[in-house]
């Protein structure tokens, strides 16, 4: 398992560095630089121009620069930010307990949501519950996020004087909309997960032997039915909590949440390169990795997958 | 009941009640689908909403004096709330937001439209090379493909809308080229499941050129997930775009975009929130058919997927 979890992280290399590249030529075809924007207002000669750039290391056409970046990327070094001259990796690392607290708790929401919904339509299919739940789950697809923010701002802001409607200052009452607004989305897709992927198990012979046994329905369904469904659930789950991870871009501008993707758009705006770059590297490996412990994962819910690695690394000896 | 079957229960019975058809109506695939989808009420639902949406879209000019209902300023009327008059209200410059609503339509359907015609067109493209020639064209596309899916679809078209400049066409071009990975995936998979059997040998056998074979033999068989994959790619394309929009990267001002209504409407949100209100709920109706269709299509075309 271990090599295989090696052979994944080298696979990642270049997928990032074909990422680097991408960002850095789509951020050169962008018309003017941070260097235009800074001397807007203050008259300088094209010289003190030429030199600012060279200082910037904004010389030399793209893939010179591409190339130095690259040569300091792999020294461990991401470059500093032209806009506040800190280090790129420390900004990010900063932001990222922000957006750890706001992924981990819109999972949370979604799960503890999206698993009874699923379940229970699975078992009551083509009922009016069923029917519900997937009228629910489909609003929930539809329902732009940011809107979805708002709307929870105005309802809330209204009438409940203790929950913050934005920031990050008012400890767990400060996560409760934000996680709101992201799990929903969230909600709908694990919850139709669940439902078919419980579908699936439900009609199988072995829950029957269960019955059969004895066993209350409610341990049927959660302890045998359920394991056997959850490796499509849990697929899906972490893969969103990885994209969580990269910091959701819009419900951080809704709720002036200091997070990840925040950082990223205010980069953008200021033409801020290297942490533009350096962000969009860091945030594309953070979902790599989710993605491959998730996978890992699955060798610990299913035995029959670990035997499977089990059987390939025997094969390789 | 299908026509044949009435012909044979006329003939059977001797009824004269029952019209006996000029001509069979052949049971084409498509009438298949047609017959299997219109039975699907959220589906119906869907198709009847997105075609008024289509038709607003269309004559939103007949309809609508943009000068004067959509962008002109009436400063004496402004910050009104929902009244016979303007159903949804105005906004800060006193400009009635259902016509702008209703204009608005225009935008964020032919961005959805064109956006995903964009990703479907190069999606495909590659989607089929990659699965038809495998080899090496199809790790380097592959690979591609997966550094372009590596970064997250909306950062993706806020770099590529903020490199490029905020204009309509740019957001098109964003939201089409992070929508292009998804159609690369899914056309390869069933070029993939096409491409070996005995009827493309044989055409290949026969001396038919491997692009035609590819443009009308193997590419029709594979429809179905492109044609599902588009209509609900056509809804989070709206998503996309109105998104951009709110954060001030879609359609310039003072067009009347639905997610720059709404970015608009939230300096208002306390004291005017039927300003963010309205035109959310126009994006929602609107995703919300798209995928009703979408989801009933994916049905209609492989019933084996319904649970």
């Amino acid at each position: 398992m271990l090599r295989y979890a090696i052979k994944r992280l080298l696979l990642m290399i270049p997928v990032l560095i074909g990422v680097s590249f991408l960002i850095f030529s789509i951020m050169d075809l962008a018309p003017g630089d941070i260097v235009d924007i800074q001397t807007a207002e203050e008259g300088l000669t094209y010289e003190e121009i030429d030199q600012l750039r060279e200082a910037y290391g904004l010389d030399g056409s793209v893939f010179t620069r591409y190339f130095k970046y690259m040569v300091r990327f792999v020294q461990g070094d991401l470059g500093t930010s032209h806009i506040s001259g800190r280090p790129v990796l420390e900004s990010y690392l900063e932001k990222m307990p922000a957006t750890m607290a706001l992924a981990s708790a819109s999972i949370l929401v979604s799960i503890i949501i999206s698993l009874p919904l699923g379940i229970i339509s699975a078992i009551k299919r083509g009922t009016f519950v069923d029917n519900a739940s997937m009228v629910v789950t489909f609003l929930g697809l539809s329902i732009p996020n940011f809107w979805l923010g708002l709307m929870l701002i105005i309802i809330v802001a209204l009438n409940v004087s203790w929950i913050p409607t934005g920031g990050f200052n008012h400890g767990i009452a400060s996560l409760i909309l934000p996680a709101i607004t992201v799990g929903t989305a969230l909600t709908a897709t694990l919850a139709r997960t669940t439902r078919s992927s419980m579908l699936d198990v439900l009609s199988q012979d072995y829950l029957r032997t269960e019955r059969a046994k004895g066993h209350k329905e409610f341990k049927v369904i959660t302890k045998y039915a359920l394991r056997n469904a959850l490796i499509p659930i849990i697929t899906i789950a972490g893969g969103q909590f990885a994209v969580c991870l990269g910091g959701s871009v819009l419900t951080e501008t809704v709720f002036s949440w200091p997070g990840v993707g925040r950082l990223i758009v205010d980069a953008l705006n200021g033409r801020d390169v290297p942490m533009v770059v350096g962000s969009i590297i860091l945030k594309s490996a953070t979902i790599g990795i989710v993605v491959l412990i998730v996978d890992l994962l699955y060798a610990v819910i299913d035995p029959r997958i670990k035997t499977q690695y089990d059987a390939r690394k025997r094969k390789q000896t | 009941m299908s026509y044949r079957n009435e012909t044979l229960q006329s003939q059977i019975t001797g009824s004269k009640d029952i019209p006996i058809p000029k001509r069979y109506v052949r049971q084409t695939q498509t009438r298949i689908v047609l017959h299997n989808l219109s039975k699907n009420k959220g589906a119906m639902v869907g198709l009847f909403i997105i075609m008024v949406i289509v038709f607003i879209a269309i004559f939103a000019d007949v309809l609508l004096d943009y000068e004067t209902d959509v962008v002109g300023i009436n400063i004496s009327q402004r910050l009104l709330r929902p009244s016979w008059k303007h159903p949804c209200g105005t906004d800060d410059l006193g400009r009635d937001i259902f016509y702008r609503i209703l204009y608005g339509a225009r935008f964020s359907v032919s961005v959805g439209v064109v956006a995903t015609t964009i990703g479907l067109g190069i999606g495909v493209i590659f989607g089929a090379i990659a699965g038809y020639y495998c080899g090496l064209a199809e790790d380097i596309i592959m690979r591609v493909n997966d550094i372009v899916s590596a970064v997250p679809s909306i950062l993706m078209g806020i770099v590529i809308v903020s490199a490029l400049g905020a204009t309509t066409f740019n957001l098109m071009l964003a939201i089409g080229i992070t929508s292009i990975p998804q159609f690369v995936r899914i056309t390869r998979a069933s070029v993939l499941s096409v491409r070996n059997q005995e009827y493309i040998e044989a055409l290949y056998a026969s001396g038919m050129s491997e692009p035609r074979i590819i443009a009308f033999h193997v590419l029709p068989n594979c429809l179905s997930p492109i044609i599902v994959q588009a209509t609900l790619r056509i809804a989070s394309a709206i998503i996309a775009a109105s998104s951009l929009s709110f954060l001030g990267l879609g359609v310039p001002v003072p067009a009347p975009e639905w997610g720059s209504m709404l970015s608009m409407g939230r300096q208002y949100v306390r004291s005017a929130s039927y300003l963010t209100i309205f035109p959310g709920l126009a994006i929602l109706i609107t995703v919300l058919s798209f995928n009703l269709l979408g989801d009933g299509l994916r049905d209609a075309l492989d019933p084996k997927l319904k649970k």
